[in-house]
């Protein structure tokens, strides 16, 4: 029975992950209409991209620390 | 009243990357004290100029030109330090930023820095001051939003750093698991991990951890340009240079 809810518990916090792979598209597709507006300025895009790619990331690592935490703290005590 | 002091196992791998840097800036440092200007580098000499105008470069564009000399070692260092520590995990070690204790030191450096570039701005009294504004109600999520950046900097190191080790030693235990069932006869010996790992690696080391390094000092050299304010007269000569 615990180990069933700890388990969905982990579930749910990773579901943060849902709402920053939104993010993180959303970042790709403007990425990708400024490299089709101006071309030659793609390597600059690409890093600036790479960049908010990367912060957006960290509140799905956020999720997936709390998960983890529930997994291996909460789950190694049952 | 006995102290009982138990070593973490990163505490080895921390020593030795320290030693590891000294003892190559040691060595590049000879080197580069026989190096003639005049000559064409190369080996560690041209490693060593492209990181350096790599590093100035970035904070030149970023926090500011005045800026350059003194604040492009700490972020050479940050910058060594974290991809080795994050690099060392291929050898088989556990990496330093795998403990949060690491991550959060080297944290408390930068937000040292950031604090004391505010105070050098505005004065000890308008730091004080800035803290109440814009009214005396404020300071609450003031000294928070003075705070977040600490635990938001080292738990994205660290939480970057953890997720790939997790999910690399899971997948270790799935394959080891698999060839025990397919190659019994091996006895332990895991023929697929390796194979599905090395790609994965590619990904979780590689990739991962020197974005992590470049976010890393890319937010401390961002958050140090917001700091220093922007000089009155805009200056129009282009920054880029030929060699």
């Amino acid at each position: 029975m615990e180990i069933g809810l700890i388990a969905i518990a982990a579930g749910i916090a990773t579901l943060e992950g849902l709402f920053t792979s939104i993010g993180e598209g959303n970042v790709a597709a403007h990425a990708v209409d400024a490299i089709a507006k101006n071309p030659e300025s793609e390597g600059k895009i690409r890093t600036t991209m790479i960049l908010g790619c990367g912060l957006a990331e960290t509140c799905a690592i956020y999720g997936m620390l709390v998960s983890f935490l529930i997994i291996f703290v909460l789950g190694g005590r049952v | 009243m006995a102290f009982n002091i138990t070593l973490q196992e990163h505490v080895p791998v921390i020593i030795g990357i320290t030693v590891a840097i000294c003892a190559f800036v040691l060595f590049a440092y000879r080197k580069l004290k026989s190096f003639n200007p005049l000559d064409e580098p190369k080996g560690i000499v041209l490693l060593c100029i492209m990181l350096v105008e790599w590093i100035d470069g970035m904070v030149a564009d970023i926090v500011s030109e005045d800026y350059v000399d003194r604040m492009g070692p700490f972020v050479g260092t940050l910058a060594v330090y974290i991809l080795l520590a994050n690099y060392v995990g291929l050898l088989g070690f556990q990496n330093p930023t795998l403990n949060l204790s690491v991550t959060l030191a080297i944290t408390l450096v930068a937000w040292v820095l950031f604090q004391a570039t505010d105070i050098r701005y505005k004065g000890f009294g308008g730091y004080v001051k800035s803290y109440f504004e814009p009214v005396f109600l404020f300071v609450i999520s003031n000294v928070f939003s003075v705070l977040a950046p600490l635990i938001s900097m080292s738990m994205r190191l660290f939480g970057n750093i953890l997720s790939g080790s997790i999910i690399m030693s899971l997948l270790y235990s799935a394959t080891g698991a698999l060839s025990a069932n397919i190659f019994p006869f091996l006895g332990g010996l895991d023929p697929i991990g390796p194979l599905i790992g090395s790609i994965l690696h590619l990904y979780f080391d590689l990739f991962s951890g020197f974005l992590q390094m470049y976010l890393y000092i890319m937010l401390v050299m961002v958050f140090t340009g917001t700091r220093v304010p922007e000089k009155a007269t805009p200056t129009v000569q282009p920054t880029t240079e030929g060699e």
